[in-house]
């Protein structure tokens, strides 16, 4: 058995390809039907069968399985828009650049959540009710984004001298203040 | 996360795969790709549903060349996914072997052996 962790079958094949051309065909089929192997993903991942989406698209399960056996140019907006409807989900649109390195990636996501927390704040500030939800939402999101860091640091790789290059540490307490103040509050200790 | 690991009779077999076949190997690998996609985005594998899948007991999936267009001659890739319980849970979407038609049942009774043996290993880790 191999050893090397593999996510994508392009690295569950790239060094034991039949032939040189291989991966370039590959790549192109993944390519071609990267929207529809994802809306296909999230179908699975709601349990939903071909029937089941025939049915509430009012077409014939053949179609659902020509549709999904096919490449994202066979798909009409019409498509993608019932298709995304019937599970359970909606299409949206980003244009984004044609290659983006992985702290693009991330930066672009760092700044959508920007802007939505800003959005949530003024929602916040309307009611109080509100107001508790968000706070609370936000310590989850809080505890959650330490998680993903506190993860990482472990994993990353270390010097050659076996330090490290850099340590996360998260800790939290969560507490209610007096109730006359009819709010939660929500405290996070960074070390 | 879901990660895949192959076996050595995959990589031969996979190596010496005769280039006349290779739209239908392309197929097959997209439709795997697909298959992973869905445990990633965290469909049970109870439930995974997809014309070009097939269950063989055991644990055992074959996925077939579907949507390699007309002609295409049938080939079989042979797959287990197993989720390992332990200090963390390890999902592994194994890549036993891939075969035609003609070595269907050989293939299929060598994969439940594999997977015997897999499962024993995970019993005495």
């Amino acid at each position: 058995m191999s050893k090397k962790k593999m996510t994508s079958v392009e690295d569950l094949v790239r060094d034991i390809a039949p032939n040189d051309e291989f991966c370039a065909d590959l790549r192109k089929e993944l390519e071609a039907s990267r929207t529809c192997r994802r809306l296909v993903a999230l179908r699975a991942s709601k349990g939903f069968s071909q029937s089941d989406i025939a049915e509430r698209m009012g077409c014939t399960q053949s179609r659902i399985s020509k549709l999904e056996n096919s490449t994202d140019d066979k798909w009409s907006v019409e498509d993608l828009r019932a298709y995304a409807k019937a599970i359970d989900c909606r299409v949206g649109l980003s244009v984004l650049p044609l290659h983006m390195e992985p702290v693009e990636e991330v930066n672009l996501i760092a700044a959508a959540v920007e802007r939505r927390m800003f959005s949530l704040l003024k929602l916040a500030e309307k009611d109080a009710d509100i107001a508790n939800g968000v706070s609370t939402f936000m310590f989850e999101l809080f505890v959650r984004f330490g998680a993903i860091f506190g993860t990482t640091s472990k994993r990353f790789p270390r010097r050659a001298d076996g330090t490290r290059y850099f340590e996360c540490t998260v800790g939290m307490s969560e507490h209610e203040v007096s109730r006359e103040e009819d709010s939660m509050e929500n405290e996070v200790v960074c070390e | 996360m879901w990660e895949f690991q192959r076996t050595t009779e995959f990589e031969k077999r996979f190596r010496k795969w005769p280039k006349k076949h290779s739209r239908e190997l392309v197929a097959l690998m997209a439709n795997l790709q697909t298959v992973f996609d869905a445990l990633q985005e965290g469909a049970k594998v109870a439930h995974l549903k997809f014309g070009f899948l097939r269950t063989e007991g055991k644990g055992l999936m074959r996925i077939s060349q579907q949507g390699a267009g007309s002609g295409a001659k049938e080939f079989r890739l042979y797959i287990y996914p197993e989720e390992k319980d332990g200090k963390e849970v390890l999902h592994v979407l194994h890549v036993l072997t891939v075969g035609d038609k003609s070595s269907q049942s050989r293939d299929i009774a060598e994969c439940h052996s594999t997977i015997e043996n897999l499962l024993a290993h995970s019993r005495s880790d």
